[in-house]
């Protein structure tokens, strides 16, 4: 059981306050200090110098970022060059034919959504072909400013939410008591995974299901709001639990806090039911909750051949 | 003197009250116990180069020690240094191997289990730590207790 898990590893960790900490710490601070020349900070290097060491992984993205920039560049310039219109008053052969003025549109392929954990996305379009371990035709989204890959297939937009593609095996019948088990199902089909999610108990508001299409897939978009009050659910740190989703190992879940706001797009993706979702906290102050729609606005899915 | 005497006053009241479980939840995330003094040492002397400027020093210096020791994470090898920094008693045992286990998590999800269990932070707390959502931090905790539940269970039954 999770519950007693989580006692585990804080048992595991806690033997880490055998460890005696250096006591030298402090003169190696001020040794620091004393190694540096005294730097005066403005007040917006202040706001943008957390590091003056940059990280190796700060450089990574900057590199991308440096070479992404170039290849849009370089693909301008293709397109360019493929505008050309010849113009003559002379009498041609069909072999002299003037080209017909070419437009070649720009693209820049889509990218694959989760590349590098802590990447800052580069707008443009992404996609996934797989949910939860189980392939799916290419699922394509299209990010603004912002996004950032946030690790553990997560996505999430500064000062927004997170968004997350999602599967669920089994769905419990109450989000604030796990103890009272799964509902019945089935959760394998569109109308079954939705009936169990809007049908859970314990949410403090769920929306009425609309249907949706998504370029011929059928699905249904509704939002679900968590209480604020989360007096005697399930624990203290995971007091929603809505779905689990069989992995390797244990199975995951996705931890609610109280009146968290949920976006839910659940499709059938011939015959895989994918769930994907936007949450918002209400405790997070002024959720801008635009980009996020924008970004469930923009999934576009291939056709499977065959 | 870079900071001024009070605010180097202030500055090292913070370290006196945190650098113990600062240093420990680094030594959890980094496996590493030089890595975990460095990264220490490093935040608190930039904190004091930066004066009054910060308001908020406690958390700034969580803050950045994480990401310091990010950075120091990613540019070395993948060993496991648990050799004895000067001044402090080795890790042991059961330590060593529940460090090597977290070896095998992701960045983000050490980050997470070392500030929760060991900095005692809550979820929404490491969310504002580490610049990201308290329901993201969430995600990082259950994938880290579903890895380690397996591999310690594989280890139990070894």
């Amino acid at each position: 059981m999770p519950d007693d898990f989580d006692s585990v590893v804080a048992a595991r960790c806690s033997a880490v306050d055998d460890v005696r900490v250096p006591a030298d710490l402090w003169s190696r601070v001020q040794f620091k200090v004393l190694d540096r020349p005294p730097v005066q900070f403005t007040e917006e290097e202040e706001t943008m110098i957390d590091l003056e060491t940059p990280s190796h992984t700060d450089e990574q993205q900057e590199r991308t970022r440096r070479v992404l920039v170039a290849g849009l560049l370089a693909a301008a310039a293709v397109v360019a060059i493929a505008r050309v219109a010849i113009r003559t008053d002379d009498p041609v052969s069909p072999a002299d034919q003037p080209s017909p003025t070419v437009t070649v549109p720009v693209t820049v392929p889509a990218r694959a959504l989760f590349g590098t954990p802590g990447e800052h996305f580069v707008p443009g379009t992404y996609y996934v072909d797989e949910v939860e371990g189980t392939a799916t035709p290419r699922i394509f989204v299209t990010l603004g400013d912002g996004w950032t890959n946030l690790g553990d297939k997560l996505f999430g937009i500064d000062g927004g939410g997170d968004a997350m593609f999602d599967r669920a095996d089994r769905v419990y019948a109450d989000a604030c008591h796990a103890s009272e088990g799964f509902h019945a199902g089935p959760v394998t089909t569109l109308d079954g995974l939705v009936t169990a999610l809007t049908e859970q108990q314990g949410w403090a508001e769920v929306t009425a299901p609309t249907d949706v299409t998504v370029n011929g897939y059928a699905g249904k978009r509704f939002q679900r709001t968590a209480p604020a009050d989360k007096t005697g659910c399930n624990t203290i740190d995971a007091p929603f639990r809505s779905w689990e989703t069989d992995g390797v190992g244990e199975p995951n879940f996705f931890w609610y806090q109280p009146r968290d706001s949920e976006t839910l797009l659940v499709l059938d993706v011939n015959g895989t039911i994918i769930i994907i979702k936007t949450v918002t906290s209400d405790l997070r102050e002024n959720p801008d909750a635009a980009p996020l729609a924008a970004m469930l606005a923009s999934i576009r899915i291939e056709q499977a051949s065959g | 003197m870079i900071c001024a005497v009070g605010g180097q006053d202030r500055v090292e009241a913070v370290f006196r009250r945190v650098h113990r479980r600062l240093w420990r939840s680094l030594l959890l995330f980094t496996g590493d116990a030089e890595l975990a003094s460095d990264a220490v040492a490093e935040a608190f002397a930039q904190v004091l180069r930066r004066g009054d400027a910060v308001d908020d020093v406690e958390a700034w210096v969580w803050r950045t020690a994480f990401r310091i020791a990010g950075g120091l994470v990613g540019a070395r090898s993948n060993s496991t240094d648990l050799g004895a920094v000067d001044g402090s008693a080795p890790p042991t045992g059961s330590l060593v191997e529940f460090l090597g286990l977290l070896g095998d998590l992701s960045p983000q999800q050490r980050a997470c289990v070392a500030l929760r269990y060991v900095g005692e932070y809550t979820s929404l707390e490491i969310g504002e730590l580490l610049g990201t959502s308290a329901s993201t931090v969430r995600v990082h905790l259950s994938r880290a207790h579903a890895a380690l539940r397996q591999t310690i269970t594989e280890a139990e039954h070894a």
